[in-house]
């Protein structure tokens, strides 16, 4: 397992159901994503000050891949060997060979003025970023991609075209986009306002949270099923109102129906947590089982302070949850790999 | 905490017929010329929508249109929002807390020196010497520096200082002028108000650097034959000048045109406002007039 906290990367190993420390990489590095092809020794890690750090060898030793702001990282589910990276400004670049060389996806620039007026981020210099990249689970030409803030927009075609599929979705603060796993025509997207849902190949958005009693939608995950079970991180309202007595108010929803309706986890998660929910991950070899990133929001902390994080699993569909590690450090990501 | 539900269709921003369109008066020009009104009204328009939606105030745009050559707003509401509007009221203040708290210490030290950097960057936005291709895409950097001018004096100063107003005002009513409560606030009233008029100096500031620039441009678009004097390029639009300036195209005809419309207007006796009348505690105007009287 690879923990992405504000201060670097743990390394985790499994020995008989216990997850250990193995080690610890990129010290006081802040890593808000890893990722990895999910069989075999390569892991990325974002670090959205230096670039895309890169692994061979199950985190043991590391390489500076691509400087840049990059945000966000996506493999290539259908081919481990290409990676994507999204940066601020919005520019999307992909590798074919684990991260070695690098070139521009140009299409996404060539999208009209009029949508990319709205490439804008409320902190200055206020340039957008690409927060979210999905490539399609069975077709690698499909890729969307998630702008906070800007909208969502996809290509068919590897990226020499791009759709701007913005339309339904009030505030574009987009935090994670996805196809649904098995319905081909179903799409998601988490923003800072709500959750929705298209049954149009990701048109015609429609606001999803039936029973949801956040409005802050962070990251989310599918597990396959009859029909895809949803879990999603959720708080009330977004970071800058953290600064109350009450924090965060985090919580984990779960839906059982592709994201028609939404009930609260609390099967061992308190069901208003200070901290934020950062992410969730599935394990790649059981689809039961999930993992969840934990940790204080930085800007609220005091100068000196590195904060905290948690990782929480569940191997029952988020029934029941259980904290695996605690460390020093706000936990943004986390990924588990098949060794 | 809120309570969302699913809506049944998707979303989609309210035609202007549909809005209540009010006129506005003040720090915008009062018959905004076409370029004017493309880049200064419009940047107003962007900044303070997205001031105002970061701060989670229920509207979704602060939409502008002409009437007789004169400004008119509307404010779009958010059906998110408006499904729970007294909650996102009450998360207004959480919200604001950051600014709230000390109004003059953040913008000293945190928000006026990228606002003057935007003013040090319209005084010289025009590069010596540089290609027509570059001065097209300097000129449409311009109108992003100037909406994020505004963004950067709504979001931490006007409408934390409004909020604030507000809240002396609740805490005179309920706890009396001389209570110790009521007098913080409006000292905090006090001092916000004081900031915004500095604030609003930076952008003032700001103005006059932009429309400088944008003579100097005149002056160049008028050598290269487009126009026949410096100050009809105010009489182009933000996007026409951007492609005048790369293809040199002569505009004497449409500036004539534009003029000429132009000096009839002004003689209608205009509405108070226009479109569905809303009721006067309709969310989505929450603090709105106190907002734009701070910036008039």
């Amino acid at each position: 397992m690879y923990v992405g906290s504000e201060i670097g990367l743990v390394v985790m190993t499994q020995t008989d159901a216990h997850w250990e420390q193995e080690a610890v990489a990129l010290k006081d590095k802040s890593i808000n994503m890893v990722a990895t092809p999910q069989r075999g020794n390569v892991v990325y890690a974002c670090v959205p000050k230096e670039g895309v750090f890169a692994s061979k060898d199950s985190g043991k030793s590391w390489d500076l891949v691509f400087p840049g702001k990059v945000h966000t990282l996506a493999v290539d589910p259908r081919q481990p060997k290409v990676v994507y990276a999204g940066t601020e400004p919005v520019h999307l670049f992909r590798s074919d060979d684990t991260g070695e060389h690098w070139i521009e996806v140009e299409g996404l620039q060539r999208v009209p003025e009029e949508a990319r007026d709205r490439w804008w981020f409320p902190i200055y210099p206020h340039d957008s970023h690409v927060r979210s990249i999905f490539v399609d689970w069975h077709d690698s030409r499909i890729i969307c991609v998630g702008l906070e803030h800007g909208g969502i927009f996809r290509t068919v075609d590897g990226g020499d075209n791009w759709e701007d599929l913005s339309a339904g979705i009030e505030y574009l603060d987009i935090h994670m986009v996805m196809g649904d796993p098995i319905e081909k025509n179903l799409y998601y997207a988490a923003t800072a306002r709500g959750f929705y849902r298209s049954e149009n190949f990701g048109r015609d958005w429609i606001l999803s949270t039936d029973g949801v009693s956040r409005d802050y939608f962070h990251d989310f995950v599918a597990l396959p099923g009859s029909s895809s079970t949803l879990l999603v991180a959720t708080a009330n309202g977004t970071p800058p109102a953290w600064r109350r007595q009450e924090k965060a108010q985090a919580a984990i929803y779960r839906s059982n129906d592709s994201g028609l309706s939404w009930h609260l986890l609390n099967g061992g998660l308190h069901e208003n947590m200070e901290r934020m929910v950062w992410s969730i991950f599935r394990d790649p070899q059981d689809d039961d089982s999930i993992y969840a990133s934990i940790g204080d929001y930085t800007p609220h902390l005091s100068d000196g302070e590195t904060g905290y994080g948690e990782v929480w699993s569940s191997h029952d569909r988020g029934n029941r949850w259980q904290k695996i590690h605690r460390g020093e450090g706000p936990i943004r990501s986390v990924c588990v790999d098949i060794q | 905490m809120t309570n969302l539900r699913r809506n049944k269709v998707p979303w989609a921003p309210p035609p202007d017929d549909e809005l209540s369109w009010f006129p506005v008066k003040g720090r915008l020009p009062l018959f905004p010329r076409p370029l004017e009104y493309t880049i200064e009204v419009e940047a107003f328009g962007f900044g303070v929508t997205r001031a105002l939606e970061s701060l989670e105030f229920p509207l979704t745009e602060v939409r502008s249109r002409l009437l007789d050559g004169q400004i008119y707003l509307a404010i779009a509401p958010t059906a998110n929002a408006e499904q729970n509007a007294p909650q996102r009221l009450r998360r207004i203040w959480d919200l604001n807390l950051r600014y709230t708290k000390n109004i003059r210490d953040h913008w000293h030290q945190q928000v006026q020196p990228k606002v003057d950097g935007y003013n040090r960057w319209m005084a010289e936005f025009i590069p010596p010497d540089c290609t027509a291709k570059e001065l097209a895409e300097q000129v449409r950097q311009l109108r992003w520096v100037r909406t994020n001018q505004w963004f950067n004096i709504v979001r931490p100063v006007v409408a934390p200082t409004a909020l604030v107003q507000r809240r002396a005002n609740e805490t005179v009513k309920e706890r009396g002028h001389n209570s110790t409560e009521a007098q913080s606030w409006i000292r905090a009233a006090d001092d916000g108000l004081a900031i915004t008029k500095e604030a609003l100096g930076v952008l003032n500031k700001g103005n006059t650097v932009m429309l400088s620039g944008l003579r100097q441009i005149g002056v160049r678009i008028k050598d290269a034959g487009s126009i026949d004097n410096p100050e009809d390029i105010f009489w182009l639009q933000w996007k026409e000048l951007r492609g005048i300036i790369q293809d040199g195209s002569k505009c004497q005809e449409r500036v004539a045109e534009r003029q000429k419309n132009a000096s009839r207007l002004g003689r209608q006796e205009l509405p108070a406002s226009i479109g569905p009348a809303l009721p006067a505690d309709a969310a989505r105007m929450y603090l709105i007039n106190d907002i734009l009287g701070l910036l008039s």
